[in-house]
């Protein structure tokens, strides 16, 4: 028995009224359409031939039919996946694309897209103004919902270890949003001051910009964004969710453990920080130079963290007498492990331990917590990180006049910021590349005076990928040294091992974790930061962290740790072509001379109007950015920005497919100058631009300086019976024309517009009609000539048409204020994909093939599965849905007949 | 039973929200007159707005709903049917639109829109006071169908309801099926014989068991309305009725003789196309110069419209003349070759590609045909590479005309009330949308009857019209519109204004105690109200639009600007 | 004539004459205008097709010497003449039934080179000197003197060597 139900392909015109005929007759139909809206190309006129209704208003009533009527399922944002079985029963899948909104929800209200601060080319509008990522392709959509347009997830966002939203709060940056982007980063990221100066950004490395010109200015955003709030005062702590029993425990207030910290008091947790130093930071306070980041910021942000409820208690290092074990049992429901890596690796050379070696993490330590260090002269540092960039340049600064970096690679090779490196030489550091220490050595007061050094040179690449350095025998010499500072790497110190712990560690040293949970291989005890991957950069420890507490959270709930959990995102490439090369803004920094003998900052923010202006380069890669105003704004709570596609398993008994027809691209013929000539556009162009529902509300403006045209001229058959583009005629075109040259005049009385057309094909009913009151109401002219060439005036920006009128003989060259082409219309792109899935042939042009045009004018090479309207061939909006009525009398003749 | 009014005001986000203070509204809509219940929704068209309203019409026992949102447009039918989930009469709603008429359009006064709110809110509780109840009507559908026209266009309509199992009733004038393109020779544009097309459908359709073809028959009489008409028809003296739920009018067009044009009728050699199709079928030879002229009393003052297919009929017998006798000479002299679409350029091309010559010629400079012994010899036109007229030899003139009106089209507008174009052919309920449809429900067109149309074409009409004939039969029964005009005889002064204008022809004289007063029928009315308004004695009234409650609703404005 | 107009039929075919559907878009884009300094109907693509279409017999038009067979409109032609390549052949025709007057041969070995109407516009253009260094002789005498003249340079040829003392200022150009 054949299965009373049909499945139709496109929601413009035709499908639509196929689809009602078909749901009339009490067959139910599913009408399946790849955008989000039904309604097709027809929703793009403004007005429609020969009668000059509003074509808004005369589809609209038949879109809201469609998702009124009983029978007819719609399937909006979907797509054909795959067709099988035969007419009468086929099994067809449908994708459902994820909206990212939930349909039975969301009431388009539109506050969501209020909020939204990406703004992306508007496709209805042909490309003339900008819509949002969340959007609503036109007012009377149906169904009359939202969707967010997601490419996939930014690269920026995804190359950051927390996953910052990063094009986020770039873009509401871009619009002045600071306390927004803000409380976007801190989503993700409590430490945006800290991070802001001194994160490596690998966002940056991987902004798609770089790839047009330079990256955006991730981090000096960012920077801006909390300086923002840093001077306004206007601070705003997160909302606390309900306050739970549960009490967790974190050893260590480096990043990790105050990001931990952070979100888990944002759970509702009580919370408690032992930090064995009598400063809270960790690294960011002992490790990093207060030039790079000054303590009132560190100092500000830890403190946000605390008034967020968590408790911090200094002095109280982990061992002896206060253990790991000892806190669980004093009722911490877990403990989270953020002890960072503070010891130091050694350079293993001969005079070690003379006084005035020093390593880097001692030497920082005791310079950040005040103590007096005295360096001598001459300083030589050892490493290329960005720990020896901080000693030699701290160095420079407590006096010493000549700093030296040695280092065994090249400068290509330096792990260092390429900017430290930068701000190191003007502070006068020398560097030494291509060199190793290979011996100290002392006087007999056991204080070292002179530093033995080795040439290197670059072998095979080892496994890090970099060439492994090589000493070149025979090249040591010896320079006189005061005071050298290793700074060659750093190790996790073990004291909170205890016995009563059997805790597992690497061969490193560093702590075994679930690299997705951080879970030990104690339940209840969680690790992350330097003490898991041993030395790295700050927003590492901020992500690790983040994702502990997330684990704790779902530990203490009893939930399943690792579900939903991995980070596999779909990475989006924008479009990078016609981008004009606008090169980075760069904040200032204080000059050498006044810096190197004071801790003061170096960097300076940009201003927030230059900040502005800088997010504005953003690519907006993954279009929706992630920034989440449109949850906060949706009272509906309609958003969902974890949505997935779904798969639809229809039964159906035909298919009539309706997809509509594509614009052919007029760039390629470039005689007519679209592209490069700005009063040059294309036919559906102008239409969005006459609609009093475009993005000009139907004021007619040129492109090149905004003023009201008088003179149009329209070129017909731009790429249309064009053997070198397509052969056939477009069959709506000249009527097309001639409609808009009549509400050019209706508009305005004094626009006269020109027709330049081959053969005037007005022969539908009423054409003639409407072609002869262009002529007499509307000054119409219409001249039998294919322009040769569209120039430009240089001087006022008017395209000059030269042409042969054809009737009087004469070459002409005219000039006018804007030039409309009549662009050609093609099968729908997608169609090649669709036949393939449904079996079905088409013709060279991309059109359905209809075997039995003359007896069968909706069929084709399938059996069950019927075509109508322009994928079959070029028809204008009558013939369309006569087309589509016919399909509907064709499958209910299959339908209703088998039983 | 007294007025309980539910006003229930929509919040739509921001979109009323954020300029209109709706609280405010609320509390205003609290206190007016015979509201039993007010409140404020963030979305009313949400499930949650839904079902608080059926929460409160139990609870309250509200019998007049009031929303205040967004627009009837989208909006009405679906508080209407959530009024009748709750067991209210869904006629008993009324719809006041705040958004579009209000928040939108004054953004920047909010105070202003807010009190123009209340207002509106005022206006629509005062109508829904007199809203009555209306109980939806249904009328069964006859599952028969009359197909008026035995050509292409009425064969493929009557096929396809056949098949789709609704009994046809095929009428035609004519002795045999076929219609226009039984004249045909070959269709353009696969050049085959017409009747490997023809001679199936034709068999099809006799030997179908749920088609009863009626030859030699004229349709005379038609009464009743959608679902139901009475059908007479005629052959010679004997009559039958027909009783059929649906029609289709596929009664086709004429091939334009054209008398007067060109010499037409003095020359032997001289013809039409379709003259000429008939008259030598099947052997094109033997003519060595043949010039055709298009356009032939056609694109003029007197027929202004396009033939639509003519230049197609033209190049196809171009190609099979050339075709025929390779060495002759073929010149088409046009206006412009409307080869629109798909497959007809590339025909063109053929036509182009094997010799064929084409000149162009304009109404002002027509060509001239002369000749002598009753035959042409030569056409002259207007050629612009020489500034002059060039003479052209000729054995054969084809005179391309255009498809014209069917000779019984007139007769058949009065005796339905379907309306005719200016041009002659059947006007259709709207040329975008219902294109096959007439205003008057359940009457379609196809095919020549409604404009010139080639072969797929009339195919494609006959289709659609037998889709549109479909769905009511399909359904066995159609909902009437249920807000309806309704005459009071006795205020009825038969004037017969009502009867003019209705566009629907649901207006009709009937008599009341011998005096003849408007009747509207119920199943034709559509509700628009024309004749309520153009009534002189108020003895029209549309239901749900009593002029009590307009009236109520107006004074309900003044009752602002008296304050 | 009976002859010329077959041949003519023949070359309108062979280069899609017969699809031009009369748009002008050909003579929008010709340079002609620039270089006679106005248009012609009758020298444009169009004229000609209309014109041979009409009377195919008929080639002993001076308006089809007019023709600089640049190719623009071929290569803009939507209906696919390739006008170009017909003027070519056309005029091999024509020279080949005698129609010289129009014509500009090589002075050295009498190949046909180019319309003299065009010749005078780029020797005009040009200046006579580079125009008889750029366009009096035909490419392949043009190529024998470049080879003359190569071997004259080369050390390694001596016989031309001696020739070369002797011939090297009084080389004939041929205008000289």
């Amino acid at each position: 028995m054949a299965n009373k139900s049909v499945i139709v392909v496109g929601g413009g015109v035709a499908g639509i009224q196929t689809s009602l005929d078909l749901a009339g007759m009490g067959i139910k139909v599913y009408l399946l359409e790849k955008s989000p809206s039904i309604g097709g190309r027809m929703a793009q006129l403004d007005k429609t031939f020969p009668t000059n209704d509003c074509s808004m208003c005369i589809l609209s009533p038949k879109m809201i039919e469609c998702s009124n009527h009983p029978n007819i399922e719609l399937l909006t944002y979907s797509e054909l996946e795959e067709i099988q079985g035969e007419a009468g029963n086929f099994e067809v899948k449908v994708r459902k694309k994820s909206r990212f909104i939930n349909e039975k929800l969301c009431v388009g209200c539109g506050d969501c897209a209020e909020v939204c601060p990406v703004m992306v080319d508007d496709k209805f509008n042909a490309g003339l103004n900008k819509r949002k990522a969340i959007y609503k392709e036109f007012q009377q959509a149906v169904p009359a919902i939202y969707t967010i347009e997601k490419r996939g997830i930014a690269p920026c966002k995804a190359a950051c270890p927390a996953h910052i939203s990063v094009q986020g709060y770039v873009a509401l940056i871009s619009q002045g949003r600071f306390k927004e982007a803000l409380n976007l980063i801190r989503r993700d990221n409590p430490l945006p001051a800290i991070c802001g100066r001194a994160c490596p950004h690998p966002c940056e490395s991987n902004c798609q910009r770089g790839e047009v010109d330079e990256p955006i200015a991730i981090n000096d955003l960012k920077r801006v964004a909390s300086d923002y709030e840093y001077q306004s005062g206007e601070r705003e702590l997160p909302q606390i969710k309900e306050k739970r029993k549960e009490r967790v425990a974190i050893v260590g207030s480096g990043p990790a453990g105050l990001s931990a910290a952070y979100y888990l008091a944002i759970e509702g947790y009580t919370v408690t920080i032992y930090e064995a130093l009598p400063v809270a930071g960790g690294m960011l306070t002992v490790g990093i130079p207060s030039y790079r980041l000054p303590r009132n910021i560190i100092k500000y942000e830890i403190d946000y963290i605390l008034d967020t409820g968590v408790e911090l208690k200094l002095n109280s290092p982990i061992g002896g007498n206060l253990s790991l074990k000892g806190l669980h049992d004093q009722g911490y429901d877990a403990i989270f492990l953020a002890v960072g890596a503070h010891d130091s690796v050694d350079l293993n050379i001969d005079g070690e331990n003379f006084k005035g070696v020093y390593s880097a993490i001692d030497f920082l330590r005791d310079v950040n917590l005040g103590e007096s260090v005295s360096v001598g002269k001459r300083v030589a540092v050892i490493g290329g990180g960005n720990a020896a960039i901080d000693a030699v340049r701290t160095v420079r600064r407590l006096g010493a006049k000549d700093a030296l970096i040695i280092y065994r690679r090249g400068e290509e090779e330096m792990p260092a910021n390429k900017e430290e490196i930068e701000e190191a030489r003007e502070e006068g550091v020398q560097f030494n590349f291509l060199t190793a220490p290979s011996k100290i050595i002392g006087d007999r007061s056991g204080r070292l005076n002179a530093l033995q050094l080795i040439k290197m040179e670059l072998g095979e690449p080892d496994e890090s990928g970099r060439r492994r350095p090589v000493p070149i025998e025979g090249s040591e010499y010896t320079i006189e040294i005061d005071t050298v500072i290793s700074a060659i790497g750093q190790k996790v110190r073990s004291d909170f091992l205890t016995d009563d712990l059997k805790l597992e560690l690497n061969k490193n040293g560093t702590v075994k974790v679930d690299s997705l949970t951080y879970q030990t291989n104690i339940p209840w005890l969680f690790c992350g930061g330097d003490a898991v991957s041993g030395p790295a950069i700050i927003v590492e420890a901020v992500a690790a962290g983040k994702e502990a507490a997330i684990s704790i959270n779902r530990f203490i709930k009893g939930e399943g740790l690792s579900e939903g959990r991995r980070y596999m995102p779909q990475i989006a490439t924008p479009d990078k072509t016609n981008i004009q090369k606008q090169y980075r803004k760069r904040p200032k920094r204080i000059e050498p001379a006044k810096r190197i003998n004071n801790f003061d900052e170096v960097n300076l923010a940009l201003s927030p109007e230059e900040a502005q202006e800088e997010a504005k380069r953003c690519l907006s890669c993954g279009v929706c950015s992630e920034c989440y105003r449109c949850v906060d704004a949706c009272q509906a709570g309609a958003i969902n920005h974890e949505m997935f596609d779904t798969i639809i398993q229809l039964n159906v008994g035909a298919l009539v497919m309706a997809t509509g027809f594509d614009l052919y691209d007029v760039a390629p013929l470039i005689e007519y100058g679209w592209g490069t000539i700005k009063n040059v556009m294309t036919a559906m162009e102008f239409e969005r631009m006459i609609s009093a529902s475009g993005p000009t509300e139907g004021i007619l403006k040129r492109p090149s300086d905004g003023k009201h045209p008088q003179r149009l001229a329209f070129i017909q058959c731009v790429g249309s019976r064009d053997i070198r583009h397509k052969r056939y005629c477009s069959a709506v075109c000249c009527m097309h024309s001639t409609k808009e040259a009549t509400l050019a005049n209706e508009h305005y009385s004094d626009i006269r517009s020109t027709i330049f057309y081959i053969d005037l094909r007005a022969v539908g009913k009423g054409f003639q009609e409407y072609v002869r009151r262009a002529v007499e109401e509307y000054s119409v002219e219409y001249i039998r000539a294919r322009p040769g060439r569209v120039i430009e005036n240089m001087d006022n920006q008017n395209p000059v048409i030269s042409y042969e009128d054809t009737v009087g003989r004469e070459l002409i060259e005219r000039e006018f204020d804007m030039v409309i082409l009549a662009q050609a219309l093609i099968p729908n792109e997608s169609n090649v994909e669709l036949a393939r899935k449904l079996n079905i042939e088409l013709d060279e042009f991309g059109f359905v093939e209809t075997p039995e045009k003359l007896t069968n004018p909706a069929g084709t090479s399938r059996d069950g599965v019927f075509a109508c309207g322009f994928c079959q061939s070029p028809m204008d909006v009558p013939d369309s849905v006569i087309h589509a009525s016919a399909a509907a009398s064709k499958v209910a003749e299959i339908l209703r007949n088998s039983s | 039973m007294s007025l309980r009014i539910g006003v229930f005001v929509c919040h739509c986000g921001t979109n009323i929200g954020g300029v209109v203070d709706v609280e405010k509204v609320v509390e205003y809509a609290k206190g007016l007159p015979n509201v039993a219940w007010a409140e404020r929704n963030l979305y009313t068209c949400s499930e949650n707005g839904l079902s608080s309203i059926r929460e409160k019409i139990a609870e309250h026992n509200l019998n007049r709903v009031v929303v205040a949102s967004c627009t009837p447009r989208t909006h009405e039918p679906l508080f209407r049917a959530n009024c009748a989930k709750a067991g209210l009469n869904k006629y008993l709603f009324e719809f006041v639109n705040i958004r579009e008429q209000c928040s939108w359009i004054h953004k920047n006064t909010p105070e202003g829109a807010t009190s123009k709110a209340k207002d509106l809110v005022r206006m629509g509780v005062s109508k829904a006071r007199h809203l009555e109840e209306v109980i939806d009507e249904y009328t069964d559908v006859i599952p028969s169908s009359l197909v008026l026209g035995g050509g292409i266009s009425g064969l493929s309509a009557a096929l396809s309801l056949a098949n789709q199992g609704f009994d046809v009733q095929l009428v035609e004038r004519q002795d045999q099926l076929g219609g226009l393109l039984r004249g045909i020779n070959r269709l353009f544009p696969t050049n085959q014989p017409s009747k490997e097309i023809l001679d199936p459908l034709v068999n099809s359709v006799l030997t179908h068991k749920k088609i009863h073809v009626h030859l030699h028959c004229e349709l005379v009489d038609v009464q009743g309305f959608i679902g139901n008409f009475t059908a007479t028809i005629k052959n010679g003296e004997e009559s039958e009725e027909l009783r059929v739920g649906t029609i289709i009018v596929a009664t086709g067009g004429n091939e334009l003789k054209p008398n007067g044009f060109f010499n037409y009728g003095q020359f032997d050699n001289v013809m039409t196309q379709l003259e000429f199709e008939q008259r030598y079928k099947p052997d094109y030879r033997g003519f060595n110069n043949i010039v055709m002229i298009n356009c032939v009393g056609i694109r003029n003052d007197e027929r202004p419209y396009c033939g639509r297919f003519c230049c197609i009929t033209a190049l196809k017998n171009a190609i099979l003349l050339k075709e025929a006798n390779p060495q002759s000479h073929i010149t088409i002299l046009h206006r412009d070759i409307m080869a629109t679409g798909k497959i007809y350029e590339d025909y063109y091309r053929k036509a182009l590609s094997i010799g064929v010559r084409f000149v162009r010629h304009t109404l002002e400079k027509p060509p001239v045909i002369t000749g002598a012994d009753g035959a042409a010899d030569n056409v002259s036109v207007y050629h612009g590479l020489t500034g002059g007229d060039i003479d052209i030899k000729s054995d054969l003139v084809l005179l391309t005309t255009p498809i014209i009106p069917g000779d019984d089209s007139e007769r058949l507008s009065k005796m339905m009330k379907l309306p005719l174009g200016a041009d002659g052919f059947f006007l259709e309920a709207h040329q975008k949308l219902r294109p096959v449809e007439f205003p008057t429900d359940g009457i379609f067109t196809a095919g020549c009857a409604r404009y010139p149309s080639e072969i797929a074409e009339c195919t494609t009409q006959g289709l659609a019209a037998a889709a549109k004939a479909g769905v009511p039969m399909a359904q066995g029964s159609v909902l009437a519109e249920a807000l309806i005009a309704v005459v009071d005889s006795e205020r009825c002064s038969s004037c017969g204004r009502c009867i003019d204008i209705c566009p629907f022809g649901a207006s009709s004289w009937k008599d009341n105690r011998g005096v003849p007063v408007a009747y509207i029928n119920p199943a034709e009315c559509k509700g628009c109200g024309l004749c309520s308004a153009s009534c002189l004695s108020g003895a029209i009234h549309v239901k749900g639009f009593s002029d009590e409650g307009i009236m109520d609703a107006i004074n309900a404005v003044k009752e602002y600007v008296a304050v | 004539m009976e002859d010329i107009s077959t041949k003519v039929n023949l070359l309108i075919e062979k280069n899609n004459l017969e699809y031009c559907l009369e748009c002008g878009k050909c003579s929008a884009v010709c340079p002609m205008p620039n270089v006679y300094g106005r248009y012609i109907y009758e020298s444009f693509p169009r004229g000609i097709i209309e014109s041979l279409l009409l009377n195919p017999h008929d080639i002993s038009k001076d308006a089809f010497w007019d023709c600089l067979t640049c190719q623009e409109c071929t290569s803009y032609c939507p209906a696919g003449v390739t006008f170009q390549n017909f003027m070519t052949e056309l005029r091999e025709l024509m020279l080949d039934k005698g129609y010289k007057e129009n014509a500009f041969f090589c002075p050295v070995c009498g190949t046909y080179i180019m319309p003299k109407r065009e010749f005078e516009y780029i020797r005009k253009t040009l200046g006579e000197e580079k125009a008889h260094e750029y366009l009096m002789s035909c490419h392949k005498c043009k190529k024998k003197d470049y080879a003359e003249k190569l071997h004259r340079n080369n050390p390694k040829t001596k016989r031309w060597e001696n020739l070369s003392q002797t011939d090297n200022t009084e080389h004939k150009t041929p205008l000289g």
